[in-house]
């Protein structure tokens, strides 16, 4: 996996995006139980374009320069299946900006924050989102007070066994 | 009311420490782990005629396994 963020480390210091980080599964991954995942979703902050759109063009093209062709909204890097998405709500953006940094095979990265993958979790709620709620909040000890301020400052209702935070 | 058999509580207990102490391993154990179990999955699948998606990441080096095509510079 170094191999991969070794070019999502290239790409943000290039300018490509201002700043990525880890999430979805794989950003689960830090603080819980593995689960079968086949994607490595990596959240970006786009530079702004000139007609004000949030388009990916840009980072295919830095990708196919290098190598890389993207294929159905993925991009396969050093042998992972990467999906970006970009920031496109206040939440994500705030997620972005607290992303922890880590080190993986001594390869600095970002991934979110276990309560900011929690809320974002909520946001998007399919069923499988509901899973990793469960699963981050059991195993992934989140800190509930900041928990409890994301959620209200994103208007989110997190119902648990424990009560709700909203 | 819902009462478990006698020897479920101790067999859920042990289930749930060792989801705990799995959550605990390092990200680069849990890899190995993903890896093992897209490799499961795709056993499974492949009986359903359905294609494999398992990584081509080596399980010791995490590299991917198969030669990458040359890169092309800036």
């Amino acid at each position: 996996m170094k191999a991969t963020l070794a070019i999502l480390n290239e790409l943000e210091a290039h300018g490509i995006f201002r700043r990525y980080a880890i999430g979805g599964a794989m950003g689960a991954l830090f603080y819980a139980e593995p689960v079968v995942t086949y994607d490595l979703d990596v959240f970006v902050v786009l530079p702004v374009s000139r007609g004000g759109l949030l388009t990916l063009t840009p980072i295919y093209d830095a990708l196919r320069q290098r190598g890389y062709e993207p294929k159905d909204e993925q991009v396969i890097i050093e042998g992972i299946p990467v999906q970006f998405l970009p920031a496109y709500n206040p939440l994500l953006e705030e997620a972005l900006e607290y992303a922890h940094t880590m080190q993986v095979e001594e390869v600095s990265t970002r991934v979110l924050q276990i309560e900011h993958l929690i809320c974002i979790s909520v946001h998007t709620g399919r069923l499988k989102d509901r899973e990793r709620v469960r699963l981050l909040m059991e195993e992934g000890h989140p800190n509930n007070t900041f928990l409890a301020e994301i959620c209200a400052r994103h208007h989110l209702t997190l119902s648990t066994m424990r009560g709700e935070f909203s | 009311m819902n009462t478990l058999p006698p020897g479920m509580e101790t067999a859920i207990a042990a289930k749930q420490k060792h989801r705990r102490e799995l959550a605990a391993l390092s990200y680069e154990e849990k890899l190995r782990i993903l890896l093992r179990l897209q490799r499961i999955s795709d056993a499974i699948r492949q009986t359903r005629g359905e294609p494999a998606r398992a990584w081509p990441l080596d399980d010791k080096t995490l590299l991917p396994m198969s030669p990458v095509p040359p890169r092309i510079s800036d």
